[in-house]
């Protein structure tokens, strides 16, 4: 599914920083992990070349055996909305959509027909347990709330691999143990790669495989 | 459906979302637009009705274009003559032009105007008394009572005339009770046989009688006003100097003036005049066209900053977009329409209240000029096709004003939009 050989990513701004530093790393289609470690050490960036939404400078990374160098812009951009699903640590919902809208929209991206369109945003409502909230805005809801809508959003488009970059950041604990289960019930019922980035121990804990990074290498590589 | 796009329902219903909330905002900003859209209509309307105006002034003379010889003043002793001697014009000069030159033009008149003092019942009027010759054309007059000189009269010497409506309510009461009655020019009465419509300011007191009638009216018999020659139409520019050249060198060798003495004959063309106005006119267009554009540009300036700024706040919404799989073009599309859309409101507004202020400014124009000899300013009003036009400007103003916030819309990175706060 995901293949990493020799990556290097280096941010050239005021002092050049080795971001990613010979990154190797192969994930499984089906695995659930967990990426750790301190602030800075790479994993936002390294999520990012996974997901196609930043470019890398040296190595080899192929997406489901397709060579990503070799690709333009569109061409990224068409695998992507075909495979990957995002989560963010602030959920990014648009605030003047409802929450049946912001899961519709990559529907309508996508031009599923209407009818279709509803069954498949009511079903994953109901997956996220969020029935009844259809036709609330986002400030209307709690944090752990909006997360799952960001989580519908992602997992409606029914992508290969779910990318989550601290989504529990900003929920307390207990949300957090709600949105790591919805994370696993999602891995589990529907065989999606799930590749999540997390501070807590907690969670990494409860992960089938957890990479630890340390100064954009990959220090520890660890499967329960 | 094409991938990464908005149906054409989901598309409006973005658009007029959005700019619900950033509306809001950009009321200042819309204020500008619509004052810069006003500036456009009023500028653009005052500049039609200057057109208008100055046209209606001598769009007659479009259908002769004529020369016109009148007499005029040595400059400089020559041959016997002194300067400063009056150098008059006779019917015989006339002829002998006709016998020269008809083959080279439409036809060659001479022509007598008087300035005549005319006593009724109430006050004492001055007219323009003048042949009828160059109006020979039917359509130059328009008859509303009474009839037109048969082609006998014409050619005779009675003392006959036909008077404008004008000059019919003043003197008669009405148009009906002008005809057959007695017109008293220096003492002389004159049968009124009809009275025309004046089509122009400058035929409002200028009352038509044969030629020769005209000729007998002033003491001495030969002289004539003018020689007017039409020239056939379609004559090339060339031939029709060549023709004037000749005909001056002529009548200069037979009067006996020096070729170098320009003052001694006045040479004048309709065309000429048309071209000094036209010119005049143009670079009062000019100067319309760059302050309308200006004003335009300040209504884009508006409409920019406001989607700009929305662009600019919107960052994460459209990274998130573009993770739900919009594609640019969508993203680009959002942007412009939003931006037509305010163009639309703003400039609608604009475009209303233009239209209001130049339809009163009218009214005060006609009320304030309508004995005006000489109109300066025409019809303002806006018409359809301008409303049509200046909303298809509009609207590609908004597509101008919405290129740079959606270029940068369109240059947002997903990975750094979603990281920022
Ligand atoms: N756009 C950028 N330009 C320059 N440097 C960057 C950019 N993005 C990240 N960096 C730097 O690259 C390094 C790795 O950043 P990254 O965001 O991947 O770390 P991280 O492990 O996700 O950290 P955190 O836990 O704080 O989110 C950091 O030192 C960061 O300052
Ligand atoms: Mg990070």
């Amino acid at each position: 599914m995901i293949d990493l050989k020799g990556v290097y990513k280096t941010y050239w701004g005021d002092t050049p920083l080795l971001a990613l530093n010979n990154v190797n790393l192969h994930i499984d289609e089906g695995e659930f992990v967990g990426v750790t470690g301190p602030s800075g050490s790479g994993k936002s960036t390294l999520l990012n070349v996974i997901g196609l939404l930043d470019s890398y400078d040296e190595g080899e990374y192929r997406f489901r055996g397709q060579l990503i160098k070799e690709l333009n812009k569109e061409e990224e951009a068409i695998i992507r909305n075909h495979n990957v699903g995002f989560v963010f640590q602030r959920y990014n919902l648009i605030s003047f959509k409802n929450v049946y809208e912001n899961v519709e929209l990559p529907l309508i991206y996508r031009g599923v027909p209407q009818q279709e369109r509803e069954e498949r945003v009511l079903n994953m409502l109901e997956k996220m347990e969020l029935v009844g909230w259809e036709k609330h805005i986002p400030s209307h809801l709690s944090g752990g709330q909006q997360q799952r809508v960001a989580i519908a959003r992602a997992m409606v488009m029914n992508p290969k691999i779910i990318l989550a970059d601290e989504p529990t950041g900003a929920l307390d604990s207990r949300m957090t143990q709600e949105i790591v289960n919805l994370f696993r019930k999602c891995n589990e019922e529907s065989n999606i790669t799930i590749v999540i980035v997390t501070h807590e121990t907690s969670i990494s804990s409860q992960m089938n495989r957890c990479i630890t990074m340390n100064d954009g290498r990959i220090e520890k590589d660890e499967r329960r | 459906m094409k991938e990464g796009r908005l149906s054409l329902r989901d598309y409006f219903r973005d658009i007029l979302t959005s700019a619900r909330i950033s509306c809001r905002r950009g009321v200042l900003s819309g204020l500008m637009t619509v004052w810069g859209v006003f500036i456009f209509i009023v500028v653009v309307g005052t500049s039609n009705g200057i057109d208008r105006g100055n046209r209606s002034n001598y769009d007659y003379l479009l259908d002769y274009i004529l020369i016109s010889v009148s007499p005029g003043e040595t400059s400089m002793a020559h041959n016997g003559l002194v300067k400063g001697q009056m150098i008059p014009l006779t019917r015989s000069d006339a002829q002998e032009l006709q016998m020269l030159f008809s083959d080279r033009s439409e036809f060659i008149y001479p022509r007598k105007q008087n300035i005549v003092q005319c006593k009724s019942l109430t006050s004492s009027i001055q007219l323009l008394v003048s042949d009828y010759r160059k109006e020979l054309n039917d359509n130059a007059l328009k008859i509303v009572a009474g009839r037109n000189f048969t082609q006998v009269e014409l050619n005779g010497r009675n003392r006959i005339c036909i008077i404008p409506e004008t000059i019919a309510a003043q003197l008669f009461g009405s148009t009906d009770d002008a005809v057959n009655s007695i017109l008293e020019v220096n003492s002389m009465p004159y049968i009124v046989l009809g009275v025309y419509k004046p089509v122009h300011q400058i035929n409002i007191n200028q009352v038509f009688v044969p030629f020769e009638t005209a000729m007998a009216m002033q003491g001495i018999e030969d002289e004539v006003s003018s020689i007017d020659i039409k020239l056939i139409l379609e004559t090339p520019v060339k031939q029709k100097y060549q023709l004037k050249e000749d005909m001056r060198s002529w009548l200069y060798f037979k009067k006996g003036i020096s070729p170098y003495d320009a003052s001694a004959l006045h040479f004048e063309e309709s065309i000429d005049f048309i071209e000094a106005q036209e010119k005049l006119l143009d670079s009062i267009r000019l100067f319309t066209v760059v302050l309308g554009l200006l004003s335009l540009i300040m209504g884009i300036l508006g409409v920019s900053s406001i989607v700009y700024l929305s662009v600019k706040e919107r960052t994460k919404e459209i990274a998130v977009r573009l993770v739900c799989g919009s594609g640019k073009g969508s993203i680009l599309r959002l942007i412009l329409g939003e931006s037509v859309f305010f163009m639309l409101v703003f400039g609608c507004i604009g475009m209303a209240l233009g239209s209001i202020v130049l339809n009163i400014a009218n009214i005060i124009v006609e009320k304030f000029t309508a004995d005006e000899k000489w109109i300066f300013i025409g019809d303002m009003t806006v018409s359809w096709q301008l409303i049509l036009s200046c909303t298809v400007a509009i609207i590609v103003c908004g597509l101008i004003a919405g290129l740079v916030p959606a270029r940068k819309a369109t240059s947002v990175r997903i990975n750094q939009a979603m990281g920022c706060e």
